[in-house]
C-alpha cells in the first residue's frame, strides 16, 4: 500500500548480476521533506539503488514508487523531470564551460536560462563560470554537478557520496549547502555515503545497506541509539560485575547492559557518573582491569545490525 | 519538434570541437590532391577531365572519408564517455533519442561531404577548362553513392564507437577500412567484398590502362540504382540495430 507522504518506496527492489543479488529486495522508504541519509560500506549497492530509482539500470525484481507512481519505461522522463541527480562523479563536457553545461541542462529540462544564475549563486560558482570544466578542481566539479541536478528547483534531489574526494572545507561547504536545501527549496534529499559521521551531520532518516540488504531504516535519534558511545568495562569476574550492573541500573531501564568478548559494555555515563561507578564496583570486590571509552565505528554498528537483523 | 531541439543541443555541446574545420580541411585536401595530379593536363586529358574525376574522387573518398567518419562518430561518443554523461542525459532523454540525435547529426556531415563533391568537380573542370561536358546524371549519382556510402560508414563507426569506451579501437578500425578499400583497388574480384571500396566499385565510369601503347581508356557503366536502393535499405537496418543495442545498453 502506498504511504502519500513517502516521496521515494521500493518496494521489494532486487538487482541479479551474474548470480549474485547486488540489492535484495529492499523497500526503502522516503519520507517528503526529509533528508535521508543512505548508508552504506563501499560496493553494498548504494548507488545500484539509486541508479535503479532513477531508471538507470533496470530491478530484476520489484518496483520504485516515486511521487505516488510507479515508475515506468513509458512515464520516468516525465517523473524525473521533477528530480535532481549526481551520482557517483559530476556528469559535464570537459571542454565546455561550467555555464555552457548549465546550458545543456537548462535546455534539456526547458527551463528559464535565469535559473542558471540561482544555481550558480546557490553553489558559489560565479566567478568559475566561464572557465572550461576540464580546468576545475575536483570540488568546482562537484558543485558544478549539484548545480545542475539543481537546475528546475527539483523535488527530489539524489545525491551518491558527493563529498568524495573534498578535503575537509569542501566537505564542510557541501554539508551546509546540502542542509539549506529543503528549507530553501522544499526539496527532499536523498543522499548516500559510506561515513557516519557525515550523514549523522546532515540526515534527519537513516536506511542502511550492506551486502544488497536494507538492515536499518529509521529516524536519525533511533540510529544514534545504536551509535552512542560506550564504557567498556572488564573485570577479573564479568558475570560477577554483569549481575551487579544489572542490579545497580534496575531502575533505569533505558540503560542497556550488553556483554561481550571484552567485558561489559553500557552507555556512556557522564564523568562523575563513571567515578561512583568505578569506586562501587571497586567497593564491591569486582577488581577492575579494564574502563575504556568506546565509539562505535560503522563496522561495529553493521555488525550489531546484522547480528539484531532477525528481531528488526 | 524534440529532435530539432535535441539537434540544437548536440550543437552545443559539439562547440570548440571544430568538427567542421576537419571537414572543411577534408574537401580542401582533396580538391589541392587533384589539383596537383592534374597539373598540366593535355588535350586528350581535358577531353576526358570529367571522366578522370569520376575516378579520382571516389579513390580519395576511399582514403579520407572512412577515417574522417571514424573521427567524426569517436568524437561525439568521447565527449559522453569522458564526461561520463550518459547517466545525466538518461535522466532527461531516452537512450533512443541520445542515439538517433548523433545519428542526425551524422548524416548532416554525410551530406555534407557529398554535397560538396559536385562542386569540387565542377570547380576543377572550370579550373582547368575540360572541353568534356559536364557529366550531370553520373555526376548525380555519384553523389548519392557517396552520401548513402558515407551514412553506411558513420553508422558502423557510431556503433562501435558506443560500445566501445576506448576510441582507439574505432578509429583504427575505420583506418584499416581506408587501406582495405584501397588495396581492395588492385584487387578487382575482392573488392566487392569491401565495403569501404565500394566508393570506386559502384562508380559510374570504368577505366582501362593499356601498358603497351600507354593509353587510358574510360568507360561509361550503367548506374547502379539497385545498389543505391540496397544501400539506402542497409542503411535503415543499422539505424535500427544501433538503436536497438544502444537501448538495451545499462547506465
Amino acid at each position: 500500500m502506498k504511504n502519500k507522504s513517502n516521496i521515494v518506496e521500493t518496494v521489494g527492489l532486487t538487482k541479479i548480476y551474474n548470480h549474485v543479488p547486488s540489492v535484495n529486495h529492499i523497500d526503502m522508504k522516503v519520507p517528503v521533506g526529509c533528508i535521508y541519509g543512505f548508508l552504506g560500506p563501499n560496493g553494498a549497492g548504494k548507488s545500484t539503488t539509486m541508479k535503479m530509482i532513477l531508471n538507470l539500470v533496470k530491478p530484476t525484481e520489484g518496483y520504485v514508487n516515486v511521487f505516488g507512481t510507479i515508475l515506468t519505461d513509458e512515464n520516468r522522463l516525465d517523473i524525473l523531470k521533477k528530480t535532481g541527480s549526481l551520482i557517483e562523479s559530476p556528469s559535464y563536457y570537459g571542454h565546455l564551460s561550467g555555464r555552457e553545461n548549465l546550458k545543456i541542462v537548462q535546455m534539456l529540462k526547458k527551463v528559464p536560462e535565469s535559473e542558471i544564475e540561482d544555481v550558480l549563486h546557490t553553489v558559489r560558482m560565479e566567478n568559475q563560470q566561464h572557465k572550461k570544466v576540464s580546468q576545475y578542481s575536483l570540488g568546482m566539479k562537484q558543485r558544478l554537478g549539484l548545480a545542475m541536478a539543481l537546475l528546475g528547483k527539483p523535488k527530489l534531489l539524489l545525491l551518491d557520496e558527493p563529498t568524495n574526494g573534498l578535503d575537509p572545507a569542501g566537505i564542510q561547504e557541501m554539508r551546509e549547502l546540502i542542509c539549506s536545501l529543503p528549507s530553501r527549496y522544499q526539496m527532499t534529499v536523498l543522499i548516500s555515503s559510506h561515513l557516519l559521521s557525515e550523514i549523522d551531520q546532515m540526515a534527519n532518516y537513516v536506511g542502511i545497506i550492506d551486502k544488497g540488504n536494507l538492515i536499518f531504516q529509521d529516524t536519525m535519534e533511533a540510529l544514534q541509539e545504536h551509535s552512542q558511545k560506550q564504557l567498556l568495562i572488564h573485570t577479573l569476574d564479568d558475570k560477577k560485575t554483569f549481575s551487579f550492573l544489572q542490579e545497580h541500573f534496575r531502575k533505569n531501564t533505558k540503560i542497556k547492559i550488553r556483554p561481550c568478548e571484552e567485558g561489559i559494555l553500557i552507555p556512556l555515563p557522564s564523568d562523575d557518573k563513571t567515578a561512583a561507578l568505578t569506586a562501587a564496583l571497586a567497593q564491591n570486590g569486582n577488581h577492575i582491569l579494564r574502563v575504556e571509552e568506546r565509539h562505535k565505528t560503522l563496522e561495529n554498528i553493521f555488525l550489531e545490525l546484522t547480528g539484531r537483523r532477525g528481531s528488526l | 519538434m524534440k529532435l530539432l531541439n535535441l539537434q540544437q543541443i548536440e550543437r552545443h555541446k559539439l562547440r570548440h570541437c571544430h568538427l567542421s574545420i576537419l571537414f572543411l580541411g577534408v574537401l580542401l585536401l582533396e580538391t589541392l590532391w587533384i589539383i596537383y595530379t592534374i597539373h598540366d593536363p593535355g588535350k586528350e586529358e581535358l577531353m576526358h577531365g570529367f571522366h578522370m574525376l569520376l575516378l579520382t574522387v571516389p579513390m580519395l573518398n576511399t582514403i579520407f572519408i572512412p577515417i574522417t567518419l571514424a573521427v567524426t562518430a569517436s568524437r561525439l561518443c568521447e565527449m559522453e564517455f569522458k564526461g561520463d554523461t550518459l547517466k545525466q542525459l538518461c535522466t532527461l532523454e531516452t537512450l533512443s533519442e541520445i542515439y538517433l540525435t548523433k545519428v542526425l547529426f551524422g548524416i548532416r556531415y554525410s551530406l555534407l561531404l557529398a554535397a560538396a563533391q559536385p562542386f569540387i568537380i565542377y570547380f576543377i573542370g572550370y579550373f582547368f577548362h575540360f572541353t568534356q561536358d559536364f557529366l550531370t546524371e553520373q555526376i548525380g549519382y555519384l553523389t548519392l553513392l557517396i552520401f548513402l556510402l558515407n551514412i553506411t560508414i558513420f553508422l558502423i563507426q557510431l556503433l562501435l564507437s558506443l560500445w566501445i569506451e576506448n576510441q582507439l579501437i574505432p578509429l583504427l578500425f575505420g583506418l584499416f577500412g581506408s587501406f582495405c578499400g584501397l588495396f581492395g583497388l588492385f584487387l578487382p574480384n575482392l573488392n566487392k567484398f569491401v565495403l569501404w571500396g565500394y566508393y570506386v566499385h559502384l562508380s559510374p565510369i570504368e577505366m582501362y590502362w593499356d601498358s603497351s601503347t600507354r593509353i587510358t581508356t574510360y568507360f561509361d557503366k550503367p548506374c547502379n540504382w539497385t545498389a543505391l536502393l540496397i544501400l539506402l535499405v542497409l542503411n535503415l537496418l543499422l539505424c535500427l540495430t544501433g538503436n536497438h543495442l544502444f537501448c538495451r545498453k545499462e547506465i
